[in-house]
């Protein structure tokens, strides 16, 4: 390189070989300008007229300007290559990303072109598929989802410009099982269709448990109080038939089920509501609505009828769940009965008055002694209303003590002796005067009153037995108290017996409970264990009004009884030869049983004899004494009591305390 | 047209109204790729697509665009690493004229594809000239008319480029009055 210091605009620098000429010494320098740039040029003040038209410094200048492009040109090719390389890692990975949230969604993802071929399918570890998803692809989508065909169809009828997310729901059978799916569908740019299908079975099966838990009853099955109201409505608006009514409503409710629930536990007392609603879908017609509303209350609509076939059909339900409900696998074996009001639709009824008025009705039902039925009648209400009344009356008579007993004489008829009583509870109103037991005994039944009054004559009655001083030469007065049903069930008859014996200091041998048919037959083991508690202390157990109720031996052989005591009814119709050998076949029994018989309700002297004809030699009735004071018992057990003593042969009654006894509870 | 242009159209577009304005020019050219390669010959159409978007864009009519673009490109060309080359062009404005078809001509071996116009100068008087251009494609004179003012600031002499209507000829020619 040879380097001219002195140029134009500063050093030159020339390339190119250095020869020397040995015989001349001379050097000589072939080259030309080196010229990295037209900078160079331009410093040195030169231009393109300075150079010939094909001066290779000049094409060399140019190619390397050529070249600067180039290389920027590749530049930019680099950077565009990696800022693709990396759009593409991104999209990989945000592919991946994808696939695997897609992978977490349930759902069957779905890809069809517009002629219905299947382009891609994408299915998660969850989703059911007839076939594996890979094998859908390629085919056509109406054949490979027949159950989606309709809404696919109307899917890609719908795909129109705008291309808006729409949904339906179609059933598929995926290995026997009818499922039931919902597909939501949109359009992508290129006009295929992508389904997002999902598998909601569970949701519809959850939905459907929610909608029957609203309007079911879980235990039964039956259609709530809030459904049976809504189609009682609906029964209402309907347009009504010539001489026909629009609808007629039946309330029911199972009497004395609270003493199953508390009796045999509540696990008996479910079982006895199905098993009650079964018998009673069983009396109805299948358009018929069976609810029940809540505890052992049921309702009945029948639409399109009236009172007469509204009774009839009260008087179906009512004989059939009256008859015992035996042993399951559930409870024991259980008679109840039901209470049955009948309302039927008249002109004006809304559905609430209508079912006010099964509801009035059914409580006049149940006032009436339970186990029947009546029909809803103008009054009945305020009857209703004076029941309660009666029984807030009753209430308060027992706080202000307006409630007495009164004694009326058992005798030994051989003798005209008197040998006990039966305790008869009295209320002597400070307004009405003394109120007759049939009316308020039932409102104490029915109210529960029962319990305490009952408990309170027990102690009282076993008060008022102590003070009567036994005669010489005879043994003491023996008490007769009734038990109901309710107490016997209460639990704590016995020790509340017990309480009475000591806090009275009377003589467990002179105390006789008296329990009617009826309650032993409505109930189970508590009764007897019950009545097995009060025996042991010594209390003798009567069985009231005998013959009256569902008579039966078995409660002659399972119950300890001490005692019988014919209805007044057999009495009353001894005349009648027929009713005459019934009664001394049951003298017979007891004879054979060893338990004392007390015939009640003897008014007349025929009676008597006619009794005493056939072995009978305790009795109670008017003929020997009306329920009166202690001391006009005790007056009367001074001496024979009138009529004197009936022709009969034996002495009194083996048994040592066989000789009381007392009449029907409101004698 | 090599790349090289296409490049001075979106670095003008791009000084004029940012990167949304060449997104919207592209857009309207229906130019799918941004990245001009400066070496790779594009068709002319899409050059001249690209000059109507920007008419249509910026409301002025396409010879007021050619005209500007004709300006830009001298000043662009200089300020991407061409100024020695266009300072090599000649001492002042007349000697460059003269020198463009040389320079056009050296330019070609390392554009293969380049076609060239060609530049005609005579010279009228000390401070006149004509130039007569000439190209295959038509319709550029207002483009060369903003070249001959861009090589004005260039060299720093006031120019007053008048185009003569010379009717039936395919090629365009200015009278030039300069500093």
């Amino acid at each position: 390189v040879l380097v001219l210091p002195g140029a134009v605009g500063g050093p030159l620098r020339l390339r190119g070989e250095f020869f020397l000429d040995s015989p001349t010494a001379t050097g000589y320098f072939l080259g030309s300008v080196w010229v990295e740039g037209a900078e160079q040029l331009v410093a040195a003040g030169l231009t393109l007229d300075d150079f010939a038209a094909h001066d290779a410094v000049l094409d060399r200048l140019f190619a390397a300007q050529a070249d600067r492009l180039a290389r920027d040109d590749a530049a930019r090719m680099d950077a565009l290559l990696e800022a693709a390389e990396r759009t593409r890692q991104q999209l990989q990975a945000a592919e991946q990303a994808l696939a695997r949230e897609l992978d977490a969604v349930p759902d069957l993802l779905l890809r069809v072109a517009a002629d219905g071929t299947v382009l891609t399918v994408r299915a998660s570890a969850s989703t059911e598929l007839s076939m594996p998803a890979a094998d859908h692809v390629g085919r056509d989508a109406f054949t490979a989802f027949p159950g989606m065909a309709d809404g696919l169809r109307a899917a890609m009828a719908g795909a129109g410009s705008d291309c808006p997310v729409c949904t339906f729901e179609f059933d598929e059978e995926l290995d026997g099982a009818l499922r039931h799916f919902e597909a939501r569908v949109a359009c992508t740019d290129v006009g295929d269709l992508l389904l997002l299908v999902r598998d909601v079975t569970e949701q519809r099966v959850l939905a459907g448990r929610l909608r029957t838990q609203a309007s079911c009853d879980a235990l039964t099955g039956l259609p709530n109080r809030s459904v049976f109201t809504d189609r009682v409505a609906v029964a209402l608006a309907a347009p009504e038939a010539p001489d026909a009514s629009r609808a007629c409503v039946l309330f029911l409710d199972l009497d004395d089920f609270k003493q199953v629930n508390d009796v045999l536990g509540h696990a008996a007392g479910d079982a006895l509501l199905v098993d009650a609603a079964e018998r009673m879908r069983s009396c109805l017609r299948p358009d018929d609505l069976l609810a029940r509303l809540g505890g052992d209350e049921f309702a009945v609509l029948l639409a399109g009828v009236g009172a007469v076939e509204g009774t009839a059909a009260a008087a179906r339900l009512r004989e059939s769940l009256a008859q015992p409900f035996p042993a399951t696998a559930d409870r024991p074996a259980v008679v109840t009965g039901a209470s049955i009001g009948v309302a039927a639709a008249v002109d004006g009824d809304t559905e609430r008055s209508l079912l006010s008025h099964a509801d009035v009705a059914m409580y006049a039902a149940k006032a009436a002694g339970k186990g029947c039925f009546r029909v809803f009648e103008e009054g009945m209400r305020d009857r209703l209303l004076a029941r309660i009344s009666a029984e807030m009356d009753l209430r308060a008579a027992l706080e202000r003590e307006e409630v007495f007993l009164q004694y009326q004489p058992v005798v030994h008829a051989p003798t005209g002796e008197v040998v006990g009583a039966e305790a008869l509870v009295r209320w002597n109103h400070p307004v009405r005067g003394l109120v007759p037991p049939n009316d308020f005994i039932p409102v104490a039944e029915a109210s529960g009153l029962i319990v305490p009054l009952g408990s309170w004559v027990l102690h009282e009655a076993c008060r008022a037995a102590v003070s009567w001083p036994a005669q010489p030469g005879r043994e003491a007065l023996g008490i007769s108290v009734n038990v109901s049903a309710r107490q016997l069930v209460h639990g704590d008859l016995a020790a509340d017996v017990r309480r009475a014996l000591q806090a009275t200091g009377l003589e467990a041998g002179r105390l006789t409970l008296e329990v009617t048919e009826t309650a032993l037959s409505s109930t189970g083991d508590a009764v007897l264990d019950c009545l097995t508690a009060v025996r042991a202390l010594g209390v003798r157990i009567s069985l009231d009004d005998f013959g009256t109720g569902y008579s039966s031996l078995t409660h002659l052989r399972r119950f300890p009884i001490d005692e019988i005591k014919i209805d007044r009814s057999f009495v009353e119709e001894l005349g009648d030869p027929r009713q005459a050998r019934i009664a001394e076949g049951v003298l017979a029994l007891a004879a054979v049983l060893e338990v004392d018989v007390v015939a009640e309700g003897v008014e007349r002297s025929e009676q008597a004899e006619a009794l005493a004809a056939i072995g009978c030699r305790l009795m109670q009735g008017w003929l020997y004494g009306r329920p009166g004071t202690g001391e006009q018992l005790q007056r009367a057990g001074q001496h024979a009591t009138r009529p004197g003593p009936v022709s009969q042969a034996g002495p009194p009654a083996g048994h040592a305390r066989a000789l009381r006894s007392a009449v029907g509870r409101t004698a | 047209v090599y790349g090289l242009v296409n490049r001075a159209v979106e670095d003008m577009a791009r000084e004029a109204g940012g990167a949304a304005l060449w997104d919207r020019l592209r857009h309207a050219a229906g130019v799918p790729d941004e990245h001009f390669l400066a070496m790779r010959p594009y068709d002319d159409e899409l050059t001249f697509r690209l000059v109507d978007a920007a008419a249509g864009e910026l409301g002025l009519p396409v010879d007021e665009v050619l005209r500007r673009f004709g300006r830009h490109w001298i000043v662009y060309t200089g300020q991407h690493g061409y100024g020695p080359l266009l300072a090599m062009g000649g001492r002042d404005l007349p000697q460059f004229l003269a020198n463009l078809d040389a320079m056009h001509s050296r330019i070609s071996l390392s554009m293969p594809e380049l076609r060239p116009p060609s530049f005609r100068v005579t010279e009228l008087g000390p401070d006149r000239f004509r130039v007569v251009y000439r190209s295959h494609r038509l319709g550029l004179g207002p483009m060369v008319q903003g070249l001959l003012e861009g090589l004005g600031e260039l060299f720093a002499t006031p120019v007053e480029v008048t185009p003569v209507v010379e009717p039936d000829t395919v090629h365009d020619t200015f009278e030039v009055r300069h500093g």
